[in-house]
């Protein structure tokens, strides 16, 4: 298989491989890499990591359909010479291709030659100085330079990619700077960023106020193994991110929430005006307004996939019907059943969690994949995820660090038996089955919020304020009481009142 | 609600686990779009359907669609095509869905079905 050295962008590190492999999987392409290379293309120390990753994939072709849904590949190139500086490449390139070879290879072609740089920018005129560099070589001998091309086909993109990575300490930025290394060669595609700047949120016209943004949306629906003809699901649907990338990607999708202002807020602003912004409407089989822990779905295979951000109360809590409880018992009278709103109580996010997973078990077809993202803080540990014995669990290592605080994390699941309502009903799988042994996020804001005030520390302030509220509540009375004595200029009456007062 | 969302729904109610499906449609108000003919989905979905609640629905729209499964074949693309003109064409603004198993009624306003419980109802589910 021909090798490609792929550079992808620089930032979600730990996002990278896995949306290649999943996209890979979408088109059943047989991707390989080194496993060995994963510690640098991850590293979070910037004096190792670098964006830049060959792998071996069978055809050019298939490179192109990996990079057509792959949002998190910058360009894939196809390497002539690889060396620490430009005469170096240039040697290579005329010892290691026959002289004939190179000579020929553009008659009857256009190319140009891009000259950039990861960790740095080149100047017009520097970048023509780097191209003149290698031009002592057989392979210019033909061909012609054209900036736009008209015909694609046979126009040529050389590209000299320099590598000085991010910068860190003790690294001074100046043109004496060598880069750790060049790569020069023949670019194949480029990755489908397009497509972020075609789901911009800033354009869209209905958004929430946790509305997903595109990059990390279409990352998603990668990792769902999202195509054309699927049928997709999302729970906790909200404004909608997901399901109108899946519906990009050709899926029909159904959204399900139990806030209906989330759904239908205006007749001429909302979900479905969205999707015809974006002439999607086809796709969209329609919303649901429904309670996660009481799901509206048959329990048989149906969902090709699950993507979903579920509520985990930092920014918006998560609701399901029950009572209050203050109101328990209260009956609600016969005539009002009908067109009765009813009233929400917190759901707990291990619960919400536990039933997410309930619902893909049941719901989605063997193979199908579930992916959600979960809050976790650094305390996190491998047991705080909920599990089920119908899922498997595939990654839970994509992090997005939002603060020093909390991040959060991109879970992908896949289902492997179907589900059995005598063996993997609620009541008869263990806390160990489910997984989830004292989360840490059970309690987020806590973590977000509160960290450095303690949970009784909190709770005894809030009792301090009361005793205040009494306190000045009672000098209130005392004054009110001795005003109207003074009136009654009544000594006797006074000590009598302010006595029972007290009592 | 288009008619593929009603096939694959069922009542939300603990008890009707199973028996709750296909939800009986009183439609007051519907919408004819005109989708084109997606092959793929149709294929995909066509195993999954329920047949009781399609036959309802094409009859209720008058869809010329076979209740004998054995006659259909997903080679067919007349029959392919009814089916997805059944599925995604004909959307319900407003109505409502009745459980078959306990009566409860969910009612459809918008075009979006409003599946929620009573409190009282949750709090049975958790009593029995």
């Amino acid at each position: 298989m021909p090798k490609y050295l792929i550079q992808f962008v620089q930032q979600h590190p730990s996002f990278r491989i896995f949306e290649l492999e999943s996209v890979a999987k979408i088109f059943n392409i047989n991707v390989e890499y080194n496993p060995n290379d994963l510690d640098v293309l991850e590293s979070l120390d910037p004096s190792i990591e670098s964006p830049f990753l060959y792998v071996n994939i069978p055809s050019d072709e298939d490179v192109k359909k990996i990079c057509s849904r792959a949002v998190l590949i910058k360009q894939v190139i196809s390497v002539w010479a690889e060396n620490k500086n430009l005469k170096g490449i240039l040697e290579d390139i005329n010892s290691n291709y026959d002289k004939k070879f190179l000579s020929n290879y553009l008659v009857d072609k256009t190319y140009r030659i891009e000259v950039d740089g990861y960790g740095t920018k080149y100047t017009q005129p520097k970048k023509l100085e780097m191209m003149l560099k290698i031009s002592e070589s057989p392979l210019w001998d033909n061909g012609k330079v054209v900036m736009k091309p008209t015909d694609e086909s046979n126009h040529i993109v050389w590209t000299i990619q320099t590598d000085f990575g991010v910068e860190r300490q003790g690294m001074v930025r100046n043109d004496s700077l060598e880069p750790r290394i060049i790569f020069f060669g023949q670019r194949v595609a480029r990755g489908n960023r397009d497509d972020i700047i075609r789901f911009n949120l800033q354009e869209r016209k209905y958004l929430g106020t946790t509305s997903m943004d595109p990059e990390l949306s279409l990352v998603s629906a990668n990792m769902g193994l999202v195509k054309k003809g699927d049928f997709m699901l999302d729970p906790f649907v909200g404004t909608g991110s997901f399901i109108i990338v899946s519906s990009h990607f050709g899926a029909q999708t159904v959204g399900c929430d139990i806030d209906m202002k989330a759904m239908r807020k205006q007749e001429e602003c909302n979900l479905e005006t969205n999707f015809a912004d974006y002439g999607l409407s086809s796709h969209l089989m329609g919303t649901v307004l429904c309670d996660n822990s009481c799901p509206p779905w048959r329990t048989i295979p149906m969902f090709d996939s699950i993507i979903t951000d579920p509520p985990y109360g930092v920014r918006a809590g998560a609701k399901k019907v029950g009572y209050k409880d203050n109101r328990r018992n209260r009956d609600i009278p016969e005539e009002c059943k009908v067109g009765h709103v009813p009233q929400y109580i917190e759901y707990k996010v291990p619960d919400v969690m536990a039933d997410l997973l309930e619902l893909a078990a049941k719901t989605l077809v063997i193979g199908g994949r579930l992916v959600y993202w979960l809050p976790t803080s650094p305390d996190y540990k491998e047991t705080d995820l909920p599990r089920h014995p119908c899922l498997r669990l595939i990654t839970a290592s994509c992090l997005q660090i939002l603060t020093n605080r909390w991040g959060r994390r991109l879970v992908i699941m896949e289902k492997t038996i179907n589900y059995n309502d005598e063996i993997h009903h609620k009541s008869k799988l263990t806390q160990d089955d489910l997984g989830q042994i004292d989360p840490q996020h059970k309690d987020l804001r806590q973590i977000v919020f509160w960290k450095a005030m303690g949970s009784s520390e909190k709770s005894l302030r809030k009792e301090k304020k009361k005793e205040n509220h009494k306190n000045i509540d009672y000098i209130n009375e005392r004054k009110k009481i001795n005003n109207s004595d003074n009136n009654n200029n009544s000594n006797n009456n006074n000590e009598n009142t302010d006595n029972t007062k007290i009592i | 609600m288009k008619v593929l969302t009603h096939n694959m729904m069922a009542c939300t109610k603990k008890q009707c686990m199973g028996k709750g499906f296909p939800l009986a449609v009183e439609c007051s108000n519907f919408e004819t779009l005109n989708q084109e003919f997606n092959v793929e989905f149709t294929k995909n979905i066509y195993p999954k359907l329920d047949w009781k609640g399609i036959m309802e629905m094409a009859q209720k729209f008058n869809i010329p669609i076979s209740a004998d499964v054995t006659t259909h074949s997903l080679k067919d693309e007349k029959f392919l095509k009814s089916l997805h003109h059944l599925l995604c064409n004909f959307k319900v603004i407003t109505g409502s869905l009745q459980c078959p198993n306990c009566q409860r009624v969910y009612p459809i306003d918008k075009g979006i079905p409003n599946m929620l419980l009573r409190e009282d109802e949750i709090y049975q589910d958790i009593r029995e």
